[in-house]
């Protein structure tokens, strides 16, 4: 059996209420081959400690049982932690992140300590499961290449540009606008570095240009620019996004970039505080506009400049690693219904004719999980979030009693609902312990199978967490679990299941208030619904 | 050496699969040849099988009278197949898991529109019913799977000639569109727009285009989430799959798959019109599924 090591981070179980992080790892030390707990992951003695530990017993799947994987993920460094795991040998599928931060010391002011603590092994246990079911990911090393795309016309895509070719890389900056876009001051202190640009061999000026299509991943991005009728192909190691103000841009930037924007139309930065100029996606960088009273063109430059040393730090890589993140087709299943062809938003499904299945490219696909659950011969599974990881995560939660409170399943889309719940229990906001999460690729990953099965196996609602309307990070994802659930709702309504215990809550990451009222509002009314059928 | 015995019986079910044995025709006299048949209800008059090589059971598991059955042809069965889709996933009548017990009772001897004066039966002979239906592998431990309502002479022809070699029973994997005979066009590519801009549905269609994908025309079919092994024939005849070769291997739930698949496949004008996706979804497989049959109150219904 596959080794595990479960590693604790205490300053995440006292981020709110106090868990007992000593009592909770020493439930699990007969379930698996070494329990520790640290203050956190990064400092350097645990770090080298869980490092040694995973090379000297051939550890081979790591649970880091702290915070939200989303905090490593964007902060600056955070990353570090999985990245030195990697190197010791593990798989970056099998390291397996238990959330005790955001979902449970943090979101659920009051709780009793005896709910918190289930909770939390709960959360454990799941993480557990995961690490036992899931596989190793293929990894795909790309050497990235040394061009960069720059969107924009004002002074931020003009600094970007110019920082670029002066480290040497080649950049083709595209505009839908006829020439530079900028005020008489900005255009009298940047007169120097245009001439120099628009002379420089390294740099391509695409005015009056349309990006039609943009596939493929961090340190090979295929764009499709589109110039007075023609179009042509171009490949990009990276791209900045520096449109400034222009929420139209955004808008139509969405179906090729997905980068994510707050209500007033601004770029979501992945951390506000120390990842400003990074996207949601990978490989993108993004020169957000300067706020109400900032001097716009020193806040610009920075801001530019930081987003070149965001983009020239992956493209001076040797190589980039990507994760291969659905599985293999199995041709003894599939009947060439082209059900997947039909579903996936990013052209990566086709047919094999000559081997008769179908098939998936990996430089397309973006593991959304969509074709996994459409599939109706059960061909294909997600490395990174495996179908047997959510039946059994949903037994598993099924079987914790907290209090009395109704019990929910929250599956919440890894693009935007994770993050919102994540936003709630940050900024402070509470919501019953009774909901338990689940962390889906997609609202598109959700198969109804999965939500009778909740029903069934004891759950009196559930909540599918999925991006708002026309923010999909799978661009169909939210449509199609949309079109599923009213079907579905037919089949529960038959059930004797009421159909009202099955909420979509659409939402965005930064909407963390509206994320805990949602789910405290949705217990409240399950709560009153079984009390006044009682 | 002596022949293999045979017996089959017949539970909840309609005698179909039964009649799809006579529709062997003349390969039922090569049957007929190799085996010993002790116990058929349709030729015999056995009320019990003796001691038998195989015994095929058709029809589900609805009374106490057919789990009594079942449980003591198991006893005397070397192996035991499941032998149409009522045996195998509940098929027609485990619709009626769908509502309490004693409705469907007050419904069906009471209530209906053509009843006069009706009464429930309330003879000690009559096998009482039981609260849900169930497929015969969820009473008793079954060795082989024939399925289709009913299934066709072919598969009956194949299954005996394995069952009577000794060998398995081989289930298909894959979904019926790798057999039906039908032709993709829209579904050859990614293209949104056919499933937000085509709102035609099939009411309004004038034709069906007897060589095009049912669900590219507008028109609910189940075989996207049906396996496959009837070698589509009601396709090939311009009828759409029903579903009745019930789910594919890996589904828990034949409905909720389906929905899986066409809420992407069909276009918006259909899915507004599909009023009933439970009889379309579940019609043939409900009491094999992940939530076999009503969970609400008595009277909720």
């Amino acid at each position: 059996m596959r080794k595990v090591a479960l590693f604790f981070a205490s300053s995440a179980c006292r981020a709110g209420e106090p868990i007992d992080v000593k009592r909770l790892a020493s439930e699990f030390e007969d379930s698996v081959d070494a329990v520790r707990v640290y203050e956190d992951f990064h400092d350097s003695s645990s770090l080298a400690e869980m490092t040694a530990l995973v090379r000297e017993r051939g550890i081979s799947a790591v649970i880091l049982a702290g915070r939200s994987p989303d905090h490593y993920e964007a902060t600056l460094g955070g990353d570090h932690v999985a990245e030195e795991l990697a190197r010791a040998g593990v798989n970056p599928n099998l390291i397996i992140h238990a959330n005790l931060a955001e979902h449970c010391s943090l979101p659920h002011a009051g709780a009793p300590a005896g709910v918190l603590f289930q909770k939390a092994k709960a959360l454990t246990e799941v993480a557990l499961l995961d690490a036992r079911i899931r596989s190793a990911v293929e990894i795909v090393e790309v050497p990235p290449r040394r061009r960069a795309l720059v969107i924009g016309s004002g002074a931020a895509a003009m600094v970007a540009a110019y920082r670029l070719v002066d480290l040497g890389i080649r950049v083709v900056v595209a505009s839908a606008s006829d020439g530079w876009r900028w005020s008489d001051a900005e255009k009298a202190h940047l007169a120097p570095s245009v001439s120099i640009l628009e002379g420089h061999e390294l740099c391509t000026l695409a005015f009056a240009t349309q990006i039609r299509g943009v596939t493929g991943w961090a340190g090979d991005y295929e764009t499709i620019l589109a110039h007075e009728g023609a179009t042509r192909r171009e490949r990009f190691g990276g791209i900045i996004v520096a449109v400034g103000e222009d929420c139209e841009s955004y808008m139509a930037l969405w179906p090729l970039l997905q980068i994510d924007s707050t209500r007033d139309g601004r770029p979501y930065s992945r951390n506000a505080h120390t990842l400003s100029v990074r996207s949601t996606t990978s490989g993108v960088a993004i020169v957000p506009p300067p706020r109400a009273g900032e001097e716009a063109l020193p806040r610009q430059t920075a801001d530019a400049t930081a987003a070149v040393l965001e983009i020239t730090d992956l493209l001076n890589k040797p190589w980039l690693a990507h994760r291969v993140a659905v599985s293999k087709v199995d041709a003894s299943h599939c009947g060439l219904c082209r059900t997947c062809i039909k579903v996936c938003a990013f052209n990566a499904c086709s047919i094999d004719e000559h081997a008769g299945t179908s098939k998936v490219d990996e430089r397309l696909c973006k593991a959304c999980g969509n074709c996994v659950v459409a599939c109706p011969a059960g061909a294909r599974d997600l490395i990174t979030g495996p179908t047997a990881q959510i039946t059994g995560a949903i037994d598993l939660l099924a079987g914790v009693k907290l209090g009395d409170d109704p019990r929910v399943l929250a599956m919440l889309c890894a693009g935007c609902a994770y993050r919102a719940a994540d936003t709630a229990a940050k900024e402070g906001h509470s919501y019953p312990a009774s909901v338990l999460p689940l962390r889906v690729q997609c609202g598109g990953r959700v198969d109804m199978q999965h939500v009778l099965q909740a029903f069934e196996a004891g759950f009196d609602g559930v909540v599918i967490g999925t991006c708002r309307e026309g923010k999909c990070h799978n661009i169909v994802g939210h449509l199609y679990l949309d079109r599923r659930v009213v079907l579905l709702r037919d089949l529960l309504r038959e059930r004797g299941i009421d159909p009202e215990r099955l909420q979509i809550m659409d939402i965005s990451p930064h909407e963390g208030e509206l994320c805990a009222k949602t789910l405290a509002d949705f217990v409240g009314e399950l709560s009153g619904a079984m009390s006044g059928a009682t | 050496m002596a022949k293999p015995k045979l017996a089959t019986t017949w539970l909840t079910g309609c005698s179909g699969c039964h009649i799809s044995l006579v529709d062997l025709d003349e390969t039922l006299l090569d049957v007929v040849g190799q085996v010993e048949i002790t116990a058929c209800p349709p030729l015999t008059d056995v009320k019990e099988a003796p001691e038998v090589d195989v015994a095929l059971v058709e029809g589900a598991v609805a009374t106490e009278e057919n789990e009594e059955v079942l449980r003591r042809l198991r006893e005397r069965a070397g192996k035991l197949v499941a032998l149409g889709t009522c045996a195998c996933f509940g098929g027609i009548p485990g619709l009626r898991n769908l509502h309490p017990l004693a409705q469907a009772l007050q419904r069906a001897y009471v209530d209906t529109e053509s009843t006069v004066h009706g009464v429930l039966p309330c003879s000690e002979e009559i096998p009482r019913l039981q609260p849900f239906v169930r497929p015969i592998d969820e009473v008793v431990k079954v060795d082989g799977y024939i399925p289709g309502c009913p299934p066709t002479p072919k598969m009956l022809a194949q299954a005996l000639a394995a069952l009577l070699s000794g060998q398995e029973l081989v289930w298909s994997r894959r979904n019926l569109c790798e057999e039906c005979p039908r032709e993709h066009r829209a579904m050859k590519t990614t293209d949104f727009e056919f499933i937000s801009q085509n709102v035609s549905s099939v009411c309004e269609l004038d034709e069906i285009d007897p060589k095009l994908c049912f669900l590219e025309q507008g028109v609910p079919c189940l075989g996207v989430a049906t396996r496959e092994g009837c070698e589509a024939r009601c396709l090939a005849g311009n009828m759409p799959c029903r579903g009745c070769m019930g789910p594919t291997p890996d589904a828990k739930e034949q409905g909720a798959k389906w929905v899986n698949a066409v809420a992407s496949l069909l276009p918006a004008g259909t899915l507004s019109f599909l009023d009933d996706v439970m009889g379309l979804g579940c019609r043939f497989a409900l009491p094999a599924s992940l939530s076999p049959h009503w969970v609400g109150k008595e009277d909720e219904k």
